[in-house]
C-alpha cells in the first residue's frame, strides 16, 4: 500500500509491483464483464501497459488502483467495440425468449404468470443481501450463464452504465434490438436469481 | 355477510379490469424498456393499471430495478476479496504481466 501513497512523480519501485498489488482485483472486474479467463488477462496486461504509458499522466488525486480501473474500463468497452466488428450483435437469432414456462399455457388467464411459477416476493430490503458473497457469487454464476450476445448488451448497458445509445453505437446494433436483448437478458438474470436464491432461502 | 359482498365484488372488478388489460406476457418487455426510457403513454397507464391487479408484475417490475442495484453492487466492488477461493490471477498471467512491463519500462 506504502507505494500508492507516495503520489505522483517519483515512483519507489518498479510498475510490475502493480501486478501483484492490483492484479487480483483488476482480473475479478475485468473476468464478470468478459467471461472469459484468457481475454480478462489480456485486457488487464494491456491496461498495465497503457498505464505505464501514461504514468505521467497520473496525478496522484486518486488511488492507483481507482486510476488503473479507468483504465480497464475503456478496454473493456473498446475489446466490446473491436468484437461488433468481427461478430455481428445486431441479431436476435437463437437468443431464448423470456421462458414461457412462467406463464399459464391455457384457461382464461392464458399469458398471465403462472401461480407457482411466476415472480415471489423478494422482501422488503433486498439491498441487504446484495453484499453477501454467496448471493453475489450465485449472481455471477447467472450471469455466466447468459448467451454472448446478451451478456455483452447487459454488461455495457448496467455494469458500464453506458447509456442506451451508446451500447447501440459500441455494438453496432438497432435500438430495437437493443430493447429486446436487453429484456431477454435481465428476464433469464432474474429467473435464475430468483430460482437459485430467493426461492432456496429458509423462510 | 354485507362485507363478504364487497370483497366478491371487488374481486369480480379486479377481473374485469384484468380482462380488458395486456397480459402479463406482453407486458414484461415493458417493463424492462422502462427502466431505461419513459414508455408511451397509453403503455404506461395500461402498465399501471395491471399492476393494480396482479402482484406478479409488481414484484416483477421491483425485482428488475432490484437486481440493477445488485449487478451494480456486484461488478463495482473493487475490495480485496475475502475468501482465497475467489478468481485470481495465474502465476503464468502474472509472471507474463511482470515481464512486459519490464520491457516496456526500459
Amino acid at each position: 500500500m506504502d507505494q500508492a501513497e507516495t503520489g505522483s512523480g517519483d515512483r519507489l519501485t518498479g510498475p510490475e509491483t502493480w501486478v501483484d498489488q492490483h492484479g487480483d482485483c483488476l482480473f475479478r472486474y475485468a473476468l464478470v464483464r468478459l467471461r472469459d479467463e484468457t481475454i480478462a488477462e489480456e485486457i488487464v496486461q494491456e491496461t498495465f501497459l497503457a498505464a505505464l504509458k501514461s504514468y505521467s499522466a497520473f496525478d496522484g488525486k486518486s488511488s492507483e488502483r481507482t486510476w488503473l480501473t479507468g483504465i480497464l474500463k475503456h478496454k473493456i468497452i473498446d475489446y466490446f467495440r473491436r468484437r461488433s466488428r468481427q461478430v455481428t450483435f445486431d441479431s436476435l437469432d437463437g437468443l431464448p425468449a423470456e421462458s414461457s414456462d412462467l406463464f399459464q399455457q391455457s384457461g382464461e388467464w392464458v399469458d398471465h404468470f403462472d401461480f407457482d411459477r411466476g415472480p415471489i416476493d423478494w422482501g422488503a430490503n433486498p439491498a441487504r443481501i446484495f453484499e453477501n458473497n454467496q448471493f453475489q457469487e450465485s449472481l455471477q454464476r447467472c450471469i455466466m450463464h447468459l448467451p454472448d450476445r446478451l451478456s455483452a448488451v447487459f454488461t455495457l448497458r448496467e455494469m458500464e452504465e453506458l447509456s442506451s445509445d451508446d451500447v447501440c453505437k459500441v455494438l453496432s446494433i438497432s435500438t430495437t434490438n437493443l430493447w429486446v436483448m436487453l429484456h431477454r437478458a435481465r428476464a433469464q438474470l432474474r429467473k435464475c436469481i430468483e430460482y437459485n436464491w430467493f426461492r432456496k432461502m429458509p423462510g | 355477510m354485507f362485507s363478504d359482498l364487497i370483497a366478491k365484488l371487488k374481486l369480480q372488478a379486479i377481473f374485469w379490469l384484468a380482462r380488458r388489460l395486456p397480459v402479463c406476457r406482453e407486458v414484461t418487455p415493458w417493463m424492462s424498456e422502462r427502466l431505461d426510457q419513459p414508455l408511451p403513454l397509453g403503455r404506461e397507464i395500461k402498465l399501471r393499471l395491471h399492476f393494480l391487479v396482479c402482484d406478479f408484475c409488481r414484484y416483477y417490475q421491483n425485482q428488475l430495478l432490484a437486481l440493477r442495484n445488485a449487478v451494480q453492487t456486484m461488478s463495482n466492488s473493487t475490495q480485496e476479496p475475502d475468501p482465497t477461493d475467489q478468481p485470481r490471477l495465474s502465476a503464468d498471467a502474472r509472471e507474463r504481466m511482470k515481464n512486459a512491463l519490464k520491457d516496456q519500462d526500459r
